[in-house]
Protein backbone atom coordinates (compact mmCIF):
# COMPACT_ATOMS: atom_id res chain seq x y z
CA UNK A 1 0.00 0.00 0.00
CA UNK A 2 3.02 2.48 1.06
CA UNK A 3 6.45 2.01 0.01
CA UNK A 4 8.61 4.28 1.69
CA UNK A 5 12.51 4.28 0.58
CA UNK A 6 15.12 6.90 2.04
CA UNK A 7 12.39 9.68 1.77
CA UNK A 8 14.66 12.47 2.84
CA UNK A 9 13.33 15.83 3.29
CA UNK A 10 15.56 19.05 5.23
CA UNK A 11 14.57 22.22 6.83
CA UNK A 12 16.45 24.53 9.33
CA UNK A 13 17.55 22.54 11.58
CA UNK A 14 15.43 19.12 11.26
CA UNK A 15 16.58 16.23 8.84
CA UNK A 16 13.88 13.50 7.90
CA UNK A 17 15.79 10.21 6.30
CA UNK A 18 12.59 7.44 6.72
CA UNK A 19 12.02 3.86 5.17
CA UNK A 20 8.51 2.30 5.75
CA UNK A 21 6.70 -0.49 4.32
CA UNK A 22 3.02 -0.57 5.03
CA UNK A 23 1.50 -3.58 3.17
CA UNK A 24 -2.34 -4.36 2.49
CA UNK A 25 -4.24 -5.76 5.06
CA UNK A 26 -2.45 -4.00 7.82
CA UNK A 27 -3.32 -1.38 10.42
CA UNK A 28 0.65 0.48 10.80
CA UNK A 29 1.23 3.08 14.06
CA UNK A 30 3.60 5.79 14.02
CA UNK A 31 4.57 6.96 17.20
CA UNK A 32 7.21 9.78 18.14
CA UNK A 33 7.64 13.10 20.25
CA UNK A 34 6.05 15.89 18.97
CA UNK A 35 8.18 17.21 15.89
CA UNK A 36 9.79 14.31 15.31
CA UNK A 37 9.02 13.78 11.91
CA UNK A 38 6.17 12.03 12.17
CA UNK A 39 3.77 14.69 10.07
CA UNK A 40 6.16 15.38 7.52
CA UNK A 41 6.17 11.40 6.68
CA UNK A 42 2.47 11.60 6.82
CA UNK A 43 2.36 14.96 4.34
CA UNK A 44 4.76 13.14 1.81
CA UNK A 45 2.46 10.48 1.59
CA UNK A 46 -0.36 12.37 0.63
CA UNK A 47 1.80 14.77 -1.21
CA UNK A 48 1.72 17.53 0.32
CA UNK A 49 5.50 17.97 1.36
CA UNK A 50 7.77 17.06 -1.91
CA UNK A 51 10.56 14.98 -0.74
CA UNK A 52 14.54 15.81 -1.51
CA UNK A 53 14.99 12.48 -1.94
CA UNK A 54 14.25 8.84 -2.04
CA UNK A 55 10.80 7.68 -3.14
CA UNK A 56 7.70 6.68 -2.07
CA UNK A 57 4.56 4.90 -3.52
CA UNK A 58 1.38 5.12 -2.27
CA UNK A 59 -1.06 2.51 -3.53
CA UNK A 60 1.42 1.85 -6.75
CA UNK A 61 1.77 5.65 -7.80
CA UNK A 62 3.42 8.72 -6.81
CA UNK A 63 2.25 11.02 -3.89
CA UNK A 64 -1.22 12.98 -4.65
CA UNK A 65 -1.79 11.12 -7.97
CA UNK A 66 -4.27 7.97 -5.41
CA UNK A 67 -6.09 10.76 -3.40
CA UNK A 68 -9.54 9.35 -4.23
CA UNK A 69 -9.07 6.09 -2.82
CA UNK A 70 -7.14 7.66 0.92
CA UNK A 71 -9.25 8.74 3.67
CA UNK A 72 -7.57 11.48 5.37
CA UNK A 73 -7.39 13.13 8.86
CA UNK A 74 -4.93 15.36 9.79
CA UNK A 75 -4.03 16.42 13.21
CA UNK A 76 -4.16 20.18 12.48
CA UNK A 77 -6.26 20.58 9.45
CA UNK A 78 -9.78 19.81 8.55
CA UNK A 79 -12.59 21.89 6.76
CA UNK A 80 -13.14 25.63 7.06
CA UNK A 81 -14.58 26.04 10.36
CA UNK A 82 -17.04 28.56 8.45
CA UNK A 83 -19.21 25.48 6.72
CA UNK A 84 -20.94 23.46 8.86
CA UNK A 85 -21.99 19.19 8.35
CA UNK A 86 -24.68 20.12 5.46
CA UNK A 87 -22.07 21.74 3.59
CA UNK A 88 -19.11 18.99 3.99
CA UNK A 89 -21.89 16.65 2.52
CA UNK A 90 -22.27 18.47 -0.31
CA UNK A 91 -18.67 19.40 -0.73
CA UNK A 92 -17.68 15.31 0.00
CA UNK A 93 -20.51 14.08 -2.67
CA UNK A 94 -19.04 16.08 -5.28
CA UNK A 95 -15.37 15.47 -4.49
CA UNK A 96 -15.12 11.81 -3.81
CA UNK A 97 -16.38 8.97 -6.67
CA UNK A 98 -17.71 6.40 -4.20
CA UNK A 99 -18.99 8.83 -0.92
CA UNK A 100 -21.40 6.87 1.09
CA UNK A 101 -23.78 9.78 1.69
CA UNK A 102 -26.40 8.21 3.89
CA UNK A 103 -24.07 6.09 6.43
CA UNK A 104 -21.77 9.42 6.62
CA UNK A 105 -25.06 11.37 7.74
CA UNK A 106 -26.25 8.41 9.88
CA UNK A 107 -22.71 8.10 11.95
CA UNK A 108 -22.85 11.86 12.30
CA UNK A 109 -25.92 11.64 13.17
CA UNK A 110 -24.89 8.32 15.84
CA UNK A 111 -22.00 10.88 17.08
CA UNK A 112 -24.81 13.76 18.33
CA UNK A 113 -23.20 15.84 15.45
CA UNK A 114 -24.78 19.35 14.74
CA UNK A 115 -25.81 19.62 10.88
CA UNK A 116 -26.49 23.54 11.11
CA UNK A 117 -23.80 25.00 13.42
CA UNK A 118 -20.52 26.15 11.80
CA UNK A 119 -17.70 24.14 12.45
CA UNK A 120 -15.95 26.57 14.19
CA UNK A 121 -18.52 25.86 17.39
CA UNK A 122 -17.70 22.32 17.66
CA UNK A 123 -16.07 21.41 20.88
CA UNK A 124 -12.36 19.51 19.93
CA UNK A 125 -14.05 16.19 20.09
CA UNK A 126 -16.94 17.00 17.49
CA UNK A 127 -13.88 18.36 15.04
CA UNK A 128 -11.94 14.92 15.54
CA UNK A 129 -15.06 12.57 15.27
CA UNK A 130 -16.04 14.87 11.67
CA UNK A 131 -12.46 14.36 10.35
CA UNK A 132 -12.46 10.49 11.18
CA UNK A 133 -16.35 10.49 9.65
CA UNK A 134 -15.15 12.29 6.85
CA UNK A 135 -11.90 10.36 6.23
CA UNK A 136 -13.95 6.82 6.72
CA UNK A 137 -16.96 8.09 4.26
CA UNK A 138 -15.96 6.90 0.75
CA UNK A 139 -15.01 3.53 1.38
CA UNK A 140 -11.47 4.99 0.86
CA UNK A 141 -8.34 2.09 -0.26
CA UNK A 142 -6.12 3.16 2.23
CA UNK A 143 -6.21 5.57 5.45
CA UNK A 144 -4.15 7.94 6.55
CA UNK A 145 -4.50 9.23 10.28
CA UNK A 146 -2.93 12.09 11.99
CA UNK A 147 -3.25 11.67 15.81
CA UNK A 148 -7.33 11.39 14.98
CA UNK A 149 -7.99 10.56 18.35
CA UNK A 150 -6.58 13.69 19.86
CA UNK A 151 -9.03 15.93 21.53
CA UNK A 152 -11.70 12.89 22.59
CA UNK A 153 -12.16 11.60 25.85
CA UNK A 154 -12.05 7.96 26.49
CA UNK A 155 -15.99 6.81 25.44
CA UNK A 156 -15.58 9.17 21.93
CA UNK A 157 -12.01 7.35 21.79
CA UNK A 158 -12.92 3.93 22.06
CA UNK A 159 -15.77 4.65 19.47
CA UNK A 160 -13.54 5.91 16.80
CA UNK A 161 -11.13 2.81 16.97
CA UNK A 162 -14.12 0.74 16.75
CA UNK A 163 -15.16 2.68 13.41
CA UNK A 164 -11.57 1.96 12.52
CA UNK A 165 -11.70 -2.04 13.29
CA UNK A 166 -15.14 -2.44 11.54
CA UNK A 167 -13.43 -0.48 8.32
CA UNK A 168 -10.98 -2.97 8.20
CA UNK A 169 -13.16 -5.97 8.93
CA UNK A 170 -15.15 -4.95 5.95
CA UNK A 171 -12.42 -5.26 3.38
CA UNK A 172 -9.55 -7.03 5.13
CA UNK A 173 -7.30 -5.92 2.02
CA UNK A 174 -7.43 -1.78 3.44
CA UNK A 175 -4.88 -0.60 5.15
CA UNK A 176 -4.64 1.76 7.84
CA UNK A 177 -1.52 4.48 8.62
CA UNK A 178 -2.04 6.16 11.74
CA UNK A 179 -0.09 8.09 14.63
CA UNK A 180 -0.76 9.00 17.80
CA UNK A 181 0.48 9.51 21.45
CA UNK A 182 -2.21 7.50 23.09
CA UNK A 183 -0.44 4.45 22.89
CA UNK A 184 -3.03 2.45 24.44
CA UNK A 185 -5.07 3.33 21.03
CA UNK A 186 -2.38 1.72 18.90
CA UNK A 187 -1.51 -1.14 21.60
CA UNK A 188 -5.56 -2.55 20.86
CA UNK A 189 -5.27 -1.69 16.79
CA UNK A 190 -2.06 -1.88 15.09
CA UNK A 191 -0.50 -5.03 13.79
CA UNK A 192 3.03 -2.99 13.73
CA UNK A 193 4.64 0.46 14.94
CA UNK A 194 7.01 2.61 13.53
CA UNK A 195 8.82 4.70 16.41
CA UNK A 196 10.42 7.94 14.66
CA UNK A 197 12.93 10.35 16.89
CA UNK A 198 14.65 12.81 15.46
CA UNK A 199 13.63 12.55 11.91
CA UNK A 200 15.05 8.69 11.74
CA UNK A 201 13.13 5.24 12.45
CA UNK A 202 14.62 3.93 16.01
CA UNK A 203 12.17 1.09 16.31
CA UNK A 204 10.24 -0.85 14.21
CA UNK A 205 8.46 -4.07 15.41
CA UNK A 206 5.03 -6.41 15.40
CA UNK A 207 2.81 -5.13 17.87
CA UNK A 208 2.33 -8.85 19.35
CA UNK A 209 6.26 -9.00 19.83
CA UNK A 210 6.22 -5.45 21.28
CA UNK A 211 3.64 -6.54 23.94
CA UNK A 212 5.04 -10.24 24.34
CA UNK A 213 8.62 -10.40 23.83
CA UNK A 214 9.52 -7.26 25.04
CA UNK A 215 10.41 -6.36 28.87
CA UNK A 216 11.91 -3.78 31.31
CA UNK A 217 14.21 -4.54 33.73
CA UNK A 218 15.32 -3.29 37.06
CA UNK A 219 18.09 -3.81 38.83
CA UNK A 220 21.76 -2.44 40.66
CA UNK A 221 24.45 -0.95 38.94
CA UNK A 222 26.85 -3.87 40.12
CA UNK A 223 24.01 -6.66 38.69
CA UNK A 224 23.77 -4.17 35.34
CA UNK A 225 27.53 -4.04 35.45
CA UNK A 226 27.52 -8.37 35.34
CA UNK A 227 24.36 -8.58 32.68
CA UNK A 228 24.87 -10.05 29.21
CA UNK A 229 23.53 -7.33 27.24
CA UNK A 230 23.23 -8.70 23.61
CA UNK A 231 19.05 -8.24 24.12
CA UNK A 232 19.32 -5.20 25.58
CA UNK A 233 18.16 -2.29 23.28
CA UNK A 234 18.26 0.05 25.74
CA UNK A 235 19.01 1.35 29.01
CA UNK A 236 18.48 4.43 31.59
CA UNK A 237 20.59 4.77 34.74
CA UNK A 238 18.52 6.05 37.70
CA UNK A 239 19.65 7.30 41.11
CA UNK A 240 19.79 3.91 42.48
CA UNK A 241 19.18 1.32 39.65
CA UNK A 242 19.25 0.77 36.46
CA UNK A 243 16.24 0.39 33.76
CA UNK A 244 16.44 -1.73 30.42
CA UNK A 245 14.40 -2.55 27.70
CA UNK A 246 14.77 -5.95 26.19
CA UNK A 247 13.22 -7.68 23.22
CA UNK A 248 14.06 -11.04 24.63
CA UNK A 249 12.44 -11.01 28.42
CA UNK A 250 11.86 -14.54 28.32
CA UNK A 251 16.33 -15.01 28.38
CA UNK A 252 16.51 -12.45 31.51
CA UNK A 253 13.62 -14.70 33.42
CA UNK A 254 15.88 -17.93 32.96
CA UNK A 255 19.01 -16.55 33.12
CA UNK A 256 19.05 -13.51 35.98
CA UNK A 257 16.26 -14.84 38.56
CA UNK A 258 17.26 -12.20 41.17
CA UNK A 259 16.51 -9.17 38.54
CA UNK A 260 13.18 -7.71 38.35
CA UNK A 261 11.35 -8.87 34.65
CA UNK A 262 8.44 -7.00 33.86
CA UNK A 263 5.67 -6.63 30.59
CA UNK A 264 6.14 -3.49 28.89
CA UNK A 265 3.58 -1.30 27.48
CA UNK A 266 4.41 0.53 24.65
CA UNK A 267 4.13 3.62 26.71
CA UNK A 268 7.67 1.89 28.83
CA UNK A 269 9.03 1.37 25.59
CA UNK A 270 8.25 5.21 24.46
CA UNK A 271 9.70 6.36 27.17
CA UNK A 272 12.74 4.30 27.54
CA UNK A 273 13.72 4.29 23.86
CA UNK A 274 13.01 8.09 23.58
CA UNK A 275 14.34 8.72 27.13
CA UNK A 276 17.31 6.25 27.71
CA UNK A 277 21.03 5.59 26.50
CA UNK A 278 20.71 3.08 23.42
CA UNK A 279 22.93 0.58 23.75
CA UNK B 1 -12.83 21.00 -8.96
CA UNK B 2 -16.83 21.03 -8.58
CA UNK B 3 -16.20 19.93 -4.64
CA UNK B 4 -14.10 23.31 -4.66
CA UNK B 5 -16.40 25.37 -6.50
CA UNK B 6 -19.10 24.52 -3.69
CA UNK B 7 -17.07 25.05 -0.79
CA UNK B 8 -16.41 28.34 -2.23
CA UNK B 9 -20.23 28.88 -2.98
CA UNK B 10 -21.19 27.62 0.41
CA UNK B 11 -18.10 30.10 2.22
CA UNK B 12 -19.76 32.71 -0.07
CA UNK B 13 -23.05 32.07 1.26
CA UNK B 14 -21.81 32.27 5.07
CA UNK B 15 -20.74 36.08 4.32
CA UNK B 16 -24.66 37.20 3.55
CA UNK B 17 -24.72 40.30 5.62
CA UNK B 18 -21.14 41.66 3.73
CA UNK B 19 -23.13 40.87 0.27
CA UNK B 20 -26.36 42.70 1.00
CA UNK B 21 -24.21 45.45 2.85
CA UNK B 22 -22.60 45.81 -0.68
CA UNK B 23 -25.73 45.48 -2.55
CA UNK B 24 -27.52 48.21 -0.70
CA UNK B 25 -23.94 50.57 -1.40
CA UNK B 26 -24.84 49.87 -5.12
CA UNK B 27 -27.91 50.73 -5.72
CA UNK B 28 -27.41 53.99 -3.26
CA UNK B 29 -24.34 54.38 -5.52
CA UNK B 30 -25.79 54.02 -8.71
CA UNK B 31 -28.48 56.48 -7.72
CA UNK B 32 -26.72 59.17 -5.83
CA UNK B 33 -23.72 59.15 -7.96
CA UNK B 34 -22.81 58.98 -11.77
CA UNK B 35 -24.69 55.84 -12.41
CA UNK B 36 -21.60 54.30 -14.76
CA UNK B 37 -19.29 54.34 -11.28
CA UNK B 38 -22.16 51.76 -10.06
CA UNK B 39 -20.19 49.49 -13.02
CA UNK B 40 -17.03 50.14 -12.60
CA UNK B 41 -17.34 49.77 -8.62
CA UNK B 42 -19.59 46.87 -7.85
CA UNK B 43 -18.14 43.94 -9.67
CA UNK B 44 -14.49 44.98 -8.48
CA UNK B 45 -15.90 44.63 -4.81
CA UNK B 46 -17.63 41.54 -5.43
CA UNK B 47 -14.46 40.23 -6.55
CA UNK B 48 -12.72 40.82 -3.81
CA UNK B 49 -14.97 38.47 -1.88
CA UNK B 50 -14.30 35.56 -4.05
CA UNK B 51 -10.65 36.34 -3.54
CA UNK B 52 -11.18 36.36 0.32
CA UNK B 53 -11.81 32.67 -0.03
CA UNK B 54 -8.09 31.79 -0.81
CA UNK B 55 -7.17 33.51 2.71
CA UNK B 56 -10.21 31.43 4.26
CA UNK B 57 -8.32 28.23 2.87
CA UNK B 58 -5.39 28.99 3.92
CA UNK B 59 -6.68 29.69 7.40
CA UNK B 60 -6.00 27.25 10.68
CA UNK B 61 -4.12 25.78 8.12
CA UNK B 62 -7.02 24.49 6.19
CA UNK B 63 -5.12 24.16 2.77
CA UNK B 64 -3.70 20.88 3.80
CA UNK B 65 -6.73 19.30 4.44
CA UNK B 66 -8.06 20.77 1.08
CA UNK B 67 -4.85 19.92 -1.08
CA UNK B 68 -5.39 16.05 0.30
CA UNK B 69 -9.08 15.60 -1.36
CA UNK B 70 -8.56 14.44 -5.24
CA UNK B 71 -7.97 16.98 -7.90
CA UNK B 72 -7.58 19.69 -5.74
CA UNK B 73 -4.28 20.79 -6.05
CA UNK B 74 -4.23 20.31 -10.07
CA UNK B 75 -7.47 22.49 -10.12
CA UNK B 76 -7.39 25.22 -7.39
CA UNK B 77 -6.18 27.79 -9.54
CA UNK B 78 -8.58 26.98 -12.09
CA UNK B 79 -11.19 26.73 -9.84
CA UNK B 80 -10.59 30.08 -8.19
CA UNK B 81 -10.79 31.81 -11.63
CA UNK B 82 -14.02 30.47 -12.52
CA UNK B 83 -15.12 31.55 -9.05
CA UNK B 84 -13.95 35.53 -9.88
CA UNK B 85 -15.19 35.40 -13.28
CA UNK B 86 -18.97 33.51 -12.02
CA UNK B 87 -19.11 36.43 -8.80
CA UNK B 88 -17.70 39.20 -11.56
CA UNK B 89 -20.96 37.95 -14.35
CA UNK B 90 -23.19 38.40 -11.59
CA UNK B 91 -22.59 41.57 -10.33
CA UNK B 92 -21.86 43.46 -13.48
CA UNK B 93 -25.18 42.50 -14.57
CA UNK B 94 -26.86 43.61 -11.10
CA UNK B 95 -24.60 46.42 -11.42
CA UNK B 96 -26.37 47.31 -14.61
CA UNK B 97 -29.71 46.77 -13.48
CA UNK B 98 -28.66 49.13 -11.33
CA UNK B 99 -27.60 51.48 -13.68
CA UNK B 100 -30.09 51.59 -15.95
CA UNK B 101 -32.65 51.80 -13.12
CA UNK B 102 -31.13 54.48 -12.01
CA UNK B 103 -31.35 56.37 -15.29
CA UNK B 104 -34.82 55.38 -15.90
CA UNK B 105 -35.89 56.96 -12.41
CA UNK B 106 -33.84 60.08 -12.98
CA UNK B 107 -35.28 60.15 -16.70
CA UNK B 108 -31.93 60.92 -17.85
CA UNK B 109 -31.85 60.24 -21.94
CA UNK B 110 -29.18 57.57 -22.59
CA UNK B 111 -28.18 55.63 -25.65
CA UNK B 112 -28.45 51.77 -24.61
CA UNK B 113 -25.95 50.55 -27.46
CA UNK B 114 -23.31 53.45 -26.22
CA UNK B 115 -23.95 52.72 -22.34
CA UNK B 116 -23.88 48.92 -22.77
CA UNK B 117 -19.99 49.76 -24.84
CA UNK B 118 -19.21 51.50 -22.17
CA UNK B 119 -19.82 49.06 -19.23
CA UNK B 120 -18.57 46.42 -21.57
CA UNK B 121 -15.17 47.68 -21.16
CA UNK B 122 -15.04 47.21 -17.26
CA UNK B 123 -14.65 43.43 -17.91
CA UNK B 124 -11.40 43.27 -19.54
CA UNK B 125 -10.77 45.40 -16.43
CA UNK B 126 -11.84 42.90 -14.28
CA UNK B 127 -10.28 40.01 -15.64
CA UNK B 128 -6.91 41.74 -15.58
CA UNK B 129 -7.33 42.61 -11.92
CA UNK B 130 -7.99 39.18 -11.64
CA UNK B 131 -5.39 37.70 -13.75
CA UNK B 132 -2.64 40.08 -11.46
CA UNK B 133 -4.34 39.40 -8.15
CA UNK B 134 -4.64 35.53 -7.96
CA UNK B 135 -0.86 34.26 -8.61
CA UNK B 136 0.06 37.49 -6.20
CA UNK B 137 -2.93 35.46 -3.54
CA UNK B 138 -1.43 32.48 -4.29
CA UNK B 139 2.00 32.68 -3.99
CA UNK B 140 2.77 35.70 -1.38
CA UNK B 141 -0.65 35.05 0.58
CA UNK B 142 -3.52 37.22 1.43
CA UNK B 143 -1.98 39.91 3.62
CA UNK B 144 1.04 40.20 1.40
CA UNK B 145 -0.95 39.77 -1.95
CA UNK B 146 -3.11 42.78 -0.75
CA UNK B 147 0.58 44.94 -0.53
CA UNK B 148 1.31 43.76 -4.12
CA UNK B 149 -1.63 44.71 -5.38
CA UNK B 150 -1.55 48.33 -3.73
CA UNK B 151 1.58 48.68 -5.03
CA UNK B 152 0.42 47.96 -8.41
CA UNK B 153 -2.28 50.19 -8.55
CA UNK B 154 -0.66 52.51 -7.09
CA UNK B 155 1.80 52.69 -9.98
CA UNK B 156 -1.12 52.73 -12.48
CA UNK B 157 -2.57 55.98 -10.41
CA UNK B 158 0.80 57.44 -10.68
CA UNK B 159 0.91 56.29 -14.48
CA UNK B 160 -2.69 58.66 -14.84
CA UNK B 161 -1.84 61.62 -12.46
CA UNK B 162 1.76 62.04 -14.55
CA UNK B 163 0.26 60.52 -17.65
CA UNK B 164 0.56 64.03 -19.28
CA UNK B 165 4.69 65.41 -18.04
CA UNK B 166 5.17 61.19 -19.40
CA UNK B 167 3.31 62.15 -22.83
CA UNK B 168 5.78 65.06 -22.86
CA UNK B 169 8.32 63.15 -22.03
CA UNK B 170 7.93 60.68 -24.62
CA UNK B 171 7.47 63.21 -27.23
CA UNK B 172 10.25 65.23 -26.60
CA UNK B 173 12.62 62.32 -26.83
CA UNK B 174 11.32 59.49 -28.97
CA UNK B 175 8.98 61.97 -30.88
CA UNK B 176 6.10 59.69 -30.60
CA UNK B 177 2.57 61.92 -29.62
CA UNK B 178 1.23 59.98 -27.36
CA UNK B 179 -1.64 62.51 -26.95
CA UNK B 180 -2.25 62.39 -30.50
CA UNK B 181 -2.83 59.14 -30.26
CA UNK B 182 -4.95 58.47 -27.10
CA UNK B 183 -7.43 61.07 -28.96
CA UNK B 184 -7.51 58.67 -31.82
CA UNK B 185 -8.38 55.89 -29.87
CA UNK B 186 -10.91 57.65 -28.55
CA UNK B 187 -12.67 57.71 -32.03
CA UNK B 188 -12.75 53.89 -32.27
CA UNK B 189 -16.53 52.54 -30.95
CA UNK B 190 -16.47 51.97 -27.31
CA UNK B 191 -17.31 48.23 -28.23
CA UNK B 192 -14.18 47.87 -30.47
CA UNK B 193 -12.46 48.77 -28.18
CA UNK B 194 -14.01 46.74 -25.25
CA UNK B 195 -13.41 43.51 -27.68
CA UNK B 196 -10.00 44.08 -28.58
CA UNK B 197 -9.38 45.03 -24.36
CA UNK B 198 -10.95 41.13 -24.01
CA UNK B 199 -8.76 39.52 -26.36
CA UNK B 200 -5.85 41.36 -24.70
CA UNK B 201 -7.62 40.34 -21.05
CA UNK B 202 -7.94 36.70 -21.79
CA UNK B 203 -4.62 35.91 -22.89
CA UNK B 204 -3.28 37.42 -20.28
CA UNK B 205 -5.77 35.69 -18.17
CA UNK B 206 -4.81 32.28 -19.59
CA UNK B 207 -1.13 33.05 -18.40
CA UNK B 208 -1.79 34.04 -15.27
CA UNK B 209 -3.75 30.38 -14.93
CA UNK B 210 -0.62 28.93 -16.34
CA UNK B 211 1.45 30.69 -13.68
CA UNK B 212 -1.24 30.14 -10.92
CA UNK B 213 -1.63 26.54 -11.71
CA UNK B 214 2.68 26.47 -11.66
CA UNK B 215 2.73 28.23 -8.38
CA UNK B 216 -0.23 25.23 -6.53
CA UNK B 217 1.69 22.77 -8.00
CA UNK B 218 5.37 23.70 -6.47
CA UNK B 219 3.41 24.97 -3.25
CA UNK B 220 4.11 22.41 -0.23
CA UNK B 221 1.46 22.56 2.67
Amino acid sequence: MIVIENLQKKYKGFELNVSINIPEGTVTGLIGKNGAGKSTTIKSILGLVRPDSGSIKVLGKDPGEELDSIGVALSDSNFSMMLNIKDVVSILRASYKDFQEEEFTERCKRQNLPFDKPIKDFSSGMKAKLKVLSALSHKAKLLVLDEPTTGLDVLARNEVLDLLREYMEEDPSRSILISSHISSDLEGLCDDIYMIDRGRICLHEDTDTLLGRYGILKMSDKEFEELDKQYIKVSRKERLSVTCLTDEKQYYLDNYPNIVVENSSIDDIIVLTLGGNER
Amino acid sequence: MKGLLIKDLHMLAQQKKLMALYLVLAVFLGYSMDSSFVVSYFPMIAVLLAFSTISNDSFDNGMAFLMAMPGTRKNYAKEKFLLSFMVLAVSWVFALVVQFASLMIKKESFDVLDLLGQDLMYIPVFMLVCSVMIPIVLKFGAEKGRLVFFAIFGIGALVIIFGGKIADFLGSTTGFDAKAFISGLEQIPAVTVAGVMGAVAVVIMLVSLLISTGIMNRKEF
